[in-house]
């Protein structure tokens, strides 16, 4: 589904200040564990990194074998994926106290020079989660299929408040018995006119509708600083 | 008991490097047989209000070993307890090497030791403390260490211990460990925190130079082992020690 | 920040200190366990009594000598450097100092929010030491030498105590019961630094553990905490 520029009908997320000195578009990447949101962020990197430069941050558990994986994969050079410990609070760290967030981000532009892109993936947790305004400009929130379908229809803010709800694994469907149309229509209850995509990781270009919106957000972004 | 021992190691014109000042001033005494010093008598004291102070210069060009004859058994305390006072000074292109045998601070010390080494600039030095915590089957008494580690006059690394702080022998403080070893280094070429990992022994790096190892081990054979695990002693240190360390990767010297 | 306030100065110095001590105050330190990720590792912390016990020796050692600085740094009587440079002294643990440092830039972050223009920095630009920065916070706040250091060692016993009870699961009941418990000690400690008047007077009280876990904690794979 591609729609024209979205209206917010619930209520209107304060957009950080484009900073005077430029800084990265920061996109925040949320959603419970098992979700993808990963594979997602190796798929949107393999899609976007011709055209941007990109910086990763995960706040998920991160070990020395991830990062060798990420190399070995080649989704982005090493120096750009940056790992944050948030002390068993992944969502006082995206939340609540985002110093340590803001820290690798700036640390990482410092380091790498300036960035058109950050992402930035949340721990892995529940449907509370949410990102602070104070620490991105977009968020989408990754639920998937297999989770089961009643899903969006618990709400909360990451289903119902994030900028782009995205629904993964379409293609496990039919193996778990979960109704699209149901997911939908719950969706759009939840949401009103703000976007979902549903897509499938299986090949790396199922992420283009993400990217897509993500490249949609990054122009407005750009053109609100110029205003 | 009062006493205060000032040695200085100098080399004379011809190359020779002779002992200079007092050394000997009961209970100390000192012998210096051309490259190591060694600290004799030390078995007699500290006690009682023992207040000792022993200051070392190694002159320019002096390359010394300290050692001495016997661990330092610090006895029963009196009222303001005993002290020692050690104060090194390594100068210009010198080293010193300062391994003194242990000391043991038994149940009824009440002991404070200063420790205060200034190394020149291009000096090097190499100074261990090891420090058992109560003979074997006791605890320790009140012990209290201060080191003071310069660099040509300014402060290093400061730091000290106390073994009366509530909690010192629990889980923050030493986990009931029997030695404490520290080894400072400065101006030396000593191996960086190479080995397996050792959850004991860490290397502190101070924000001004040189380098730290400490290391908590049931005995003092132990913590020298894993001090030189983590922080060898350069073979150029001492040419008489054998060659510990020696099997660490040559290309990886740090000067710190 | 409104500067104005009819209430008297002891009172808004009371709320300050309320504001700074405050868990919820964003200055990165949820993220750090201050060596205490090691001493679970290790075993040594493992219950509600053997947390009372670290948490005591901390207070009377490196603690103290942080209060000592922050006292100091909120005196306004002294170059914030000839403070940091006494306190990184005393400080040989480079694990240590990395992480204070890191919360001294998000302290400095935050000052630069509140009190633009008057946040505290070194000469060299560096972030202070956390405790430096602290104690000039503290100040800008309308706080004193006696709150900065009663802030920083009620910090610490929660600090410490918060990532044990994550790390462990520990009752929250059992370790409010601990930091009830050192309610006396973290009193005494804040006063037993306020005679002092020089950086030289900083007291350098530290043990073998309380330099090891910080060090240690580097080394743990997957690592939860910043520090």
């Amino acid at each position: 589904m591609h729609g024209p520029h979205h209206t917010h009908h619930n209520e209107a997320t304060a957009r950080r200040p484009k900073p005077a000195h430029g800084g990265a578009f920061r996109v925040g990447i949320g959603g419970p564990v098992g979700t993808g949101k990963t594979a997602l962020v190796a798929a949107l990197c393999g899609l976007l990194a011709d055209d941007l430069r990109i910086g990763v941050v995960t706040n998920d558990i991160y070990t020395t074998e991830d990062a060798d994986t990420l190399r070995r994969r080649g989704v982005l050079p090493a120096e750009r994926i940056g790992a944050v410990q948030t002390g068993c609070c992944p969502h006082t760290a995206i939340r609540d106290d985002i110093t340590a967030n803001l820290d690798a981000i700036e640390d990482m532009e410092a380091r790498e020079g300036p960035l058109d892109l950050v992402l930035l993936e949340s721990g892995g947790d529940n449907l509370t989660l949410t990102f602070s305004t104070g620490l991105i400009d977009v968020q989408l929130f990754v639920l998937d299929v297999a989770g089961g379908d009643k899903v969006p229809r618990k709400g909360g803010p990451g289903v119902t408040r994030s900028d782009l709800l995205v629904i993964n694994k379409t293609d496990l469907a039919p193996l778990v018995g979960a109704d699209l149309d149901v997911m939908a229509r719950d969706s759009a209850i939840q949401r009103g006119d703000l976007p979902v995509r549903f897509i499938s990781l299986v090949e790396p270009s199922g992420a283009e509708p993400v990217a897509a919106w993500i490249l949609h957000e990054l122009a407005h972004w750009r053109a609100e600083a110029v205003a | 008991m009062h006493a205060e021992l000032a040695i200085e190691l100098h080399r004379t014109g011809d190359g020779v490097v002779v002992a200079r000042g007092d050394l000997a001033r009961t209970p100390y005494w000192c012998r210096w047989d051309g490259t190591t010093l060694w600290i004799v008598g030390s078995a007699a004291t500290p006690v009682g209000e023992d207040d000792i102070a022993l200051d070392l210069a190694v002159g320019e060009g002096v390359h010394a070993v300290v050692r001495s004859v016997a661990a330092t058994l610090v006895y029963a305390g009196r009222g303001a307890g005993t002290r020692l006072t050690t104060r090194l000074q390594v100068g210009s292109g010198a080293s010193l090497l300062w391994q003194p045998e242990p000391v043991i601070v038994t149940a009824r010390a009440r002991h404070r030791s200063v420790l205060v080494a200034d190394v020149a600039v291009d000096g090097s030095l190499l100074a261990d403390e090891v420090v058992v915590l109560g003979r074997s089957e006791e605890a320790a008494g009140a012990f209290a260490s201060e080191t003071d580690l310069r660099a040509a006059g300014a402060s290093v690394c400061l730091t000290a211990f106390d073994t009366t702080v509530p909690g010192w022998s629990g889980p923050g403080g030493t986990d009931g460990a029997k030695v404490i070893g520290t080894r400072l280094a400065l101006g030396t070429v000593a191996d960086g925190a190479g080995g397996p990992p050792d959850p004991h022994t860490a290397v502190l790096r101070p924000e001004g130079g040189g380098a730290i190892a400490t290391t908590l081990a049931p005995d003092p054979d132990r913590a020298r082992a894993q001090l030189d695990a983590k922080l060898a002693v350069p073979p150029s240190a001492d040419r008489r020690l054998p060659t510990a360390g020696s099997d660490a990767d040559p290309a990886l010297p740090v000067l710190v | 920040m409104a500067a104005t306030s009819t209430a008297s100065a002891e009172a808004v110095a009371v709320s300050s200190l309320l504001l700074l001590a405050d868990g919820r105050f964003p200055d990165g330190s949820h993220a750090h366990s201050f060596g205490m990720e090691a001493a679970v590792a290790m075993g040594r912390v493992r219950d509600a009594a053997s947390l009372h016990e670290y948490l005591a020796v901390r207070l009377w050692t490196t603690t103290r000598t942080d209060a000592a600085a922050a006292a100091l740094a909120a005196s306004g009587d002294h170059p914030l450097e000839d403070v940091d440079a006494a306190l990184v002294v005393r400080q040989p643990s480079e694990a240590t100092r990395t992480a204070s440092r890191a919360l001294g830039r998000s302290l400095v972050r935050t000052a630069a929010r509140l009190w633009p223009g008057r946040e505290p920095r070194l000469p060299d630009g560096r972030p202070p030491l956390q405790p430096v920065a602290f104690g000039a916070v503290a100040a800008l706040a309308g706080a004193g030498p006696r709150e900065a250091a009663l802030c920083t060692a009620h910090a610490a016993a929660a600090s410490l105590s918060s990532a044990a009870l994550r790390l462990l699961g520990l009752d929250p009941f059992a370790v409010a019961a601990v930091l009830a418990d050192l309610r006396g000690p973290v009193a005494e400690v804040a006063e037993s630094v306020q005679h002092l008047t020089a950086p030289a007077d900083l007291p350098a009280a530290s043990t073998p553990l309380a330099e090891l876990d910080p060090e240690l904690q580097r080394t743990i794979e997957p690592r939860l905490f910043g520090s």
